[in-house]
């Protein structure tokens, strides 16, 4: 339960709420969240804001800590959360990104109707859940040598296209065209190879996923038009980030800060919030190993898609007329990166932290597909299992408000133990399958983990990011299959 | 209280683990079990394994996370799980010689220990803690 009460932020409007440098002393910046007062209050019920503003106290802000109205509680910084500093003066905090580096989803679109799959459906996810390795402990069937794994980290998602798992058009379609570049292997440690070489092309466990959907609602026609969604048509949904490759970066990282951070006598009010400067050797050791956990996460989800890809040719070629897979978006939502944002009315250079939440630019940016241009980027917002997910578009007021950056999921209430006492993983099942949805699973109890009521509604976080004006909707999609580790 | 033993606590999103002991090396062996209980591990009891852990010796919170991070390691990369512990401390290192066995199986993967609030206190039952773990 949180300490802070609603009457410490001010409202700009509806959607949009504050909270001034002169509640706490050692607040550098304002925290500005995009939510509705009715998710703010649900926010208060754990510790999320405090976390915000123990952020707000990093060295060398600009702006102000921006939070979602999917937040909750994370480790340092809140989940849902963005913050930007100045590459000279400010700091990279590697509890800014989180463990999971580039976490993030990638959505693929098809041609198909659901009268065409819905014969194939129940097969459909059997050979899914085969062929896409997931679970606890699951490793993939890749297994590659130091240094083929440190190739592939520097070229992220163009390591698949040079190997024929992708097409130039899916690198198009990806953040960052799936490379995020200054990349380099020599600040990795022999751990995180280890960790990293039998793991790419698996999806992991916890709340990562796999998903078929159907395209169930249209907001914006000529966006959806562009994206390739058809009312009624299947889509597929990927979210898994950098694995064990990751979780060892941040791991190494976040020990090391510890050390140098008395070097820079940086004082912070939680130790998980650990930061270098960015011009330091920590802070570009860190950007330099951070970029190959991120390329990982690209070219891990490249590898599960083409999987994906194969599945659908081998269940539904013949069956159906045209079984392709078109990637529409592959984001992330957890990842540091260099952007250029309006500060005070003026376009400058800042380090971006999105812990939990994704990229929105808006038309005309730099930086997104051609094909997105005049409508800006797909943000992509999955639902809690069972429910809804949805997909937007970045807009002009994300580049001027929220450092071009919206929501990145429906954000937890419940914690995993609480949900475990609460519902029953067999019980979910059933209830799941009884509403069409066909599950499968390694683990009982991660599906209960997992089950919508530990989730706010996504249909109100949605309504926040538009109705504050940072996001604009273009499609529902609800779930057919889920596919969970 | 008990003298020693371990409890998860509320986190949204994560897990977290309350965890007392009468004194810090066994601080580190209840936070060690309480981290195998939160993972649900099941042990394949048949030869025995056995490993050595030699850490840095800097802060308490530091040899805490470090020592659990390198328990996650061992499970992710190598199956193995530890019963039993020794500890030795020198003037600059912390030597952990650990006995246990393969895993069969697990429920949960555990993504980093954290260190986020991370503060040993010393009670005059011993020491006590709360650590995060990214899951």
């Amino acid at each position: 339960m949180s300490t802070i009460s609603l009457n410490v932020f001010s409202k700009i409007s509806d959607f949009e709420w504050e909270i001034t440098p002169d509640y706490r002393s050692d607040m550098r910046v304002p925290v500005r969240l995009f939510t509705t007062q009715r998710l703010l209050e649900e926010s208060l019920e754990d510790k999320s804001i405090e976390q915000a503003i123990n952020a707000s106290t990093l060295p060398g802000l600009v702006g102000a800590v921006m939070v979602m109205p999917d937040m909750h509680q994370g480790y340092g910084f809140p989940i849902g959360g963005v913050a930007a500093t100045d590459p000279v003066e400010g700091v990279i905090s590697p509890g800014g990104i989180g463990y999971d580096i580039n976490c993030g989803v990638r959505l693929l679109t098809t041609q198909i109707s659901f009268p065409e799959i819905e014969p194939w459906v129940n097969h459909l996810a059997t050979m899914l859940n085969q062929n896409c390795p997931s679970g606890v402990g699951v490793g993939g069937d890749l297994q590659l040598s130091e240094n083929q794994l440190a190739e592939a980290c520097v070229l992220g998602a163009r390591w698949a296209k040079n190997h024929g798992y992708a097409t130039e058009d899916d690198l198009h379609h990806t953040e960052e065209n799936g490379c995020l570049k200054g990349a380099n292997p020599e600040k990795l440690t022999k751990r995180a190879f280890q960790r990293g070489r039998s793991q790419l092309g698996t999806l992991g466990a916890g709340n990562h996923f796999m998903e078929v959907d159907l395209v169930t609602e249209i907001f914006n026609k000529e966006a959806a038009k562009i994206m390739g969604l058809i009312m009624g048509g299947i889509v597929v949904q990927i979210h898994t980030g950098s694995r064990g490759f990751g979780h060892q970066i941040c791991t190494d990282f976040v020990r090391r800060f510890q050390s140098s951070i008395h070097k820079y006598g940086i004082k912070l009010p939680d130790k998980q919030l650990v930061c270098a400067p960015i011009e330091s050797p920590e802070g570009q050791d860190y950007l330099g190993a951070m970029r190959c956990g991120a390329n990982f996460a690209f070219l891990n989800r490249q590898l599960i898609a083409d999987r994906v890809r194969k599945t659908f040719e081998r269940v539904l070629a013949g069956k159906v007329n045209n079984w392709h897979l078109k990637l529409v978006y592959d984001l992330a939502h957890n990842i540091g990166k260099f952007e250029k944002h309006l500060v005070d009315g003026e376009k400058r250079d800042v380090c971006i932290h999105r812990k939990g939440a994704t990229r929105a630019f808006g038309p005309h940016s730099n930086g997104i597909p051609k094909d997105y241009v005049d409508m800006g980027q797909p943000v992509l917002v999955p639902g809690s299992m069972g429910t809804s997910s949805w997909v937007l578009t970045g807009t002009q007021t994300s580049m001027e408000r929220s450092f071009g950056s919206s929501c990145h999921g429906a954000g937890r209430v419940m914690s995993r133990s609480q949900a475990k006492r609460k519902v029953w993983g067999e019980d979910l099942l059933r209830r799941l399958e009884k509403s069409g949805i066909e599950i499968r699973t390694g683990s009982m109890p991660g599906l209960a983990e997992e089950a919508p009521e530990a989730y706010k509604d996504v249909d109100q976080v949605v309504e926040s990011v538009v109705g504050a004006g940072i996001a604009q909707k273009v499609a529902r999609i609800t779930p057919l299959i889920v596919i969970k580790g | 209280m008990v003298d020693h033993g371990y409890e998860e606590v509320k986190h949204t999103a994560d897990v977290a683990l309350r965890v007392w002991a009468a004194d810090f090396n066994n601080l580190l062996i209840q936070s060690a079990l309480g981290m195998y209980t939160l993972i649900g591990i099941q042990q394949r009891k048949d030869r025995p394994i056995t490993h050595e852990l030699r850490l840095q010796k800097t802060s308490r919170e530091v040899i805490l996370v470090d020592f659990l991070n390198e328990l996650v390691f061992l499970i992710e990369e190598f199956q193995q799980v530890f019963t039993q512990f020794f500890i030795k401390t020198e003037e600059k290192t912390v030597i952990i010689k650990m006995t246990g066995f393969r895993t069969s199986s697990y429920q949960r993967e555990i993504k980093a220990v954290t260190f986020h609030n991370l503060e040993i206190i010393t009670k005059p039952q011993g020491f006590e803690t709360t650590i995060t773990f990214d899951i």
